[in-house]
């Protein structure tokens, strides 16, 4: 059994909530599922919809057409008229028309479930779902008495079209690529998360502002993203780990402060989630367009990783490498994420376990030097506090003790010392055995390359249609060897990314890595699994 | 030059001769000196923003953070969330902090981060070779602006007694006693604490002699610092632009709040 539901209706009607209920049914039968959220950048009213996918099978994407779709308002009607195909079953309100459509009391009870329950009733019995699936996600909402009475009303409304029979054991929880970077963080031994808001970053702000206590850490929300990058920087050279996280138009205003961090040689962790630009663009869309940008971000030479995951378990190892990767190298480490993979459902089976590396230390006695010339290019760390040393760090080129300098040799003894610490750096991310993920057909000679949250539809068409999948799983420094290994000697290598001027197959270029064809797709939509197919089909 | 070798990193001072900036940092020093006994050396961090203030952290042989432009208080209150035992005291331009920084600055004040702004106030940019500042006169004629800057000047004062700064001052670098006392009180204010220093530049904006025609203490005429209408009155007596008028220096207002770090 496999099938795609879209779930329509107005913003603030509990659209989202309804989604992640019956992703959360569906994954208790033992399904695979996952969603995609549609929404608009306003408060009240729009148009907001959820795409469900379940199967026994892993599914890591959606289809455009759905084989039900409930519309829980007359708008939600229309604007789906053209996702529907031969034999889609209608779930509508009862106050609305539309032939051969099932009609279902959509009630709105308390702030912010509004229709949730209803909706959730209708579409498991339609499903052929017991009522008790549904009863314990019910019960977890606020006035749960009435919202019960809804869903069994909307339950005993609908008949049975369709047998969802248990398909084993359950495989993970439900999650968003955004709690599960929250996740990693704060298993990476975070300290603060420092943030402005800023969609599709605020998810994890405001997961992490719920649970500071329950995690024990610091959530600030400071003037602007200026102020968040800075107060990030005094947080980690007092020695405590920071993060922070924003969009494309917030990583802009930190660019100063990533050169800075460079400079300064401070570990700082920074989380891009992309939406679709320029400038303000399409707010709660994605886009996978601030590549090159994150990648060259910042004046003057210095080392950095940005690494792109690609499902929610990457996110949350990746996350939490990534502090311990900052750490270990004194470097700025950007996770390049999106809207698609922050705010989608995944299934995802995320096994939990703190890991906080020790960074070198300064263990020395005498005379501390925050910039001492190693052989690896990475000067022990101190912080300020400790009795008789005394702890310069600067924006200025500067000496090992951290005094400004312009002498010549000075000036590029140091640049070399951060040179020597990037190759230190490079070798370990090269070396890492997930620096390229493979995926699909893996002995085919059609090769789909591609990054970020584009894995998952490419996956999922890639076993239909006989691709082999390579995703770089860092992007700086770039795993070209690596990649070229994987491609091998394929015969169509197809790029796909949601990029309008093709970042990604300009990067491979880059590192002299050619693909015959570019698929771009760039309306702020990820890739749907019907649609890609159909493309690479006339490829 | 007041400073001793214990504090002195070694660096070759690179301002100008009899630059402002001697007498502030010889102010500093010497409070830092007199405050050891109750705040180790090591609980010390100096930040700075850009300009030619900023080379004090050089100078200075303590913990430092050399910070880019109008930045300093963001990273000092990330360093007092970090570790509260630390005594962060941001040095900053008026070009840095008026204007750059002023985001930084109005939001510093209005959390009551507990951290320490000194702004060297010279009323110039100066390293970069003389353009008009956020508190530059109508005579100011700077390179960007040669017959003097269209606009007014800012009153740093009232602009920190409106954003709910804690304790606001302002000194005179050529009074050193006078401001070593002032740095003292700020340091061990808890809250947050503003100094505007108002600091010659030789080169480009030589006020000396304006100062010392014009500046009066505070204290010297019964200035009640705990009564905020009354700070704000003393605060408007100049507005940075006229020249015929006294000019207060000393503590303006001083009060007691929560600070950031503690609510956070």
């Amino acid at each position: 059994m496999e099938k795609t539901i879209i779930i329509g209706g107005k913003a603030g009607a509990g659209i989202k909530e309804a989604g992640r209920m019956l992703a959360g049914v569906l994954a208790n039968l033992g399904y695979h599922v996952f969603g995609y959220v549609d929404y608009p950048s306003l408060i009240r009213g729009g148009h907001n919809f959820v795409t469900l996918r379940f199967s026994e099978e892993p599914v890591n994407s959606v289809d455009r057409k759905a084989d039900i779709i409930v519309a829980t308002d007359g708008r939600s009607i229309r604007a789906h008229e053209e996702d529907a195909k031969e034999g889609t079953v209608w779930l509508i309100n009862e106050k609305e028309q539309k032939e051969g459509a099932v009609k279902v009391p959509f009630k709105e009870v308390a702030p912010g479930f509004f229709k949730s329950s209803s909706v959730l009733g209708a579409v498991l019995k339609l499903l052929g779902i017991p009522l008790e699936e549904g009863l314990p996600f019910i019960l977890s909402l606020p006035q749960r008495e009435k919202n019960e009475r809804i869903y069994r009303e909307a339950y005993n409304s609908v008949d049975s079209m369709f047998e969802v029979k248990r398909a084993g054991e359950r495989k993970g929880e439900i999650v968003t690529g955004n709690e599960s970077v929250a996740l990693g963080a704060v298993d990476g031994g975070l300290d603060f998360y420092i943030a402005y808001p800023m969609t599709p970053a605020s998810p994890v702000l405001h997961y992490l502002a719920k649970r500071k206590s329950e995690f024990g850490i610091k959530v600030v929300h400071p003037e602007n993203e200026i102020g968040v990058i800075n107060m990030a920087v005094g947080v980690a050279y007092a020695g405590k780990r920071s993060m922070v996280g924003t969009s494309g138009g917030g990583f802009a205003l930190m660019t100063e402060t990533l050169s800075l961090i460079g400079m300064s040689e401070t570990p700082i962790v920074i989380y891009e989630a992309q939406r679709a630009g320029p400038s303000t663009g399409v707010p709660t869309y994605t886009a996978q367009a601030d590549l090159l940008f994150v990648t060259f971000a910042g004046h003057g030479d210095f080392p950095r990783v940005v690494v792109a995951p690609g499902t929610p378990e990457e996110a949350y190892l990746l996350m939490r490498d990534s502090l311990n990767i900052a750490w270990r190298y004194q470097v700025p480490v950007l996770i390049l994420g999106d809207k698609h993979l922050g705010e989608s459902y995944f299934l995802a089976d995320i096994k939990r376990e703190k890991v906080v590396e020790e960074p070198k230390l300064w263990k020395g006695n005498g005379e501390y030097r925050r910039y001492e010339i190693t052989e690896d290019g990475i000067s022990p760390l101190a912080f300020p506090g400790q009795e008789g040393i005394v702890v310069k760090g600067t924006s200025y080129e500067h000496d090992e003790r951290g005094i400004t300098v312009e002498d010549a040799k000075l000036v590029k003894r140091m640049q070399d010392k951060r040179l020597k610490k990037g190759e230190t750096l490079r070798e370990y991310i090269l070396s890492r055995e997930d620096a390229v993920v493979v995926g699909g057909n893996e002995s085919s000679k059609k090769v789909i390359v591609t990054w970020g949250s584009t894995w998952g539809t490419a996956l999922d068409v890639a076993k239909e249609l006989g691709f082999k999948v390579v995703r770089p799983l860092f992007l700086e420094p770039f795993p070209a060897d690596k990649l070229r290994e994987e491609i091998g000697t394929a015969e169509l290598v197809v790029s796909l990314e949601c990029s309008a001027s093709g970042q990604f197959e300009r990067l491979l270029n880059m590192h002299g890595i050619k693909s015959h064809r570019n698929i771009r797709k760039y309306d702020g939509r990820p890739f749907f699994r019907d649609e890609l197919a159909e493309m690479l089909g006339e490829v | 030059m007041a400073v001793t070798k214990s504090l002195y990193t070694g660096a070759e001072i690179t301002w100008c001769r009899l630059c402002g900036n001697f007498g502030l940092m010889s102010a500093f020093a010497w409070a830092v000196e007199e405050l050891s006994d109750t705040i180790p050396l090591e609980k010390f961090v100096i930040l700075s923003g850009i300009g030619c203030h900023g080379k004090i952290v050089d100078y200075i042989d303590l913990n430092s953070f050399y910070s880019i432009h109008g930045r300093a208080p963001a990273t000092a209150t990330g360093i007092k969330l970090a570790n509260p035992e630390l005594y962060p005291v941001c040095f900053v331009g008026d070009g840095d902090i008026y204007a750059e920084g002023v985001s930084h600055l109005i939001f510093s004040a209005k959390r009551n981060s507990d951290i320490t702004v000194i702004v060297h106030d010279n009323r110039s940019y100066s390293l970069t070779t003389g353009q008009f500042t956020p508190t530059s006169p109508s005579i100011f004629k700077g390179k960007s602006t040669p017959e003097g800057p269209p606009e007014d000047p800012l009153n740093p004062i009232a602009l920190m007694l409106e954003a709910g700064a804690t304790f606001v001052a302002r000194g005179y670098a050529g009074y050193t006693d006078h401001l070593k006392e002032l740095v003292k009180q700020a340091i061990l204010h808890k809250g947050f604490s503003f100094i505007d220093v108002l600091q010659p530049c030789v080169v480009f904006f030589n006020t000396y002699e304006f100062y010392n025609q014009h500046v009066y203490k505070l204290e010297d005429v019964g200035h009640d610092p705990t009564d905020y209408e009354q700070a704000y009155r003393r605060a408007k007596e100049w507005d940075y632009n006229s020249e015929d008028v006294k000019i207060p220096i000393g503590v303006f207002y001083k009060t007691e709040k929560p600070t950031y770090e503690e609510r956070v």
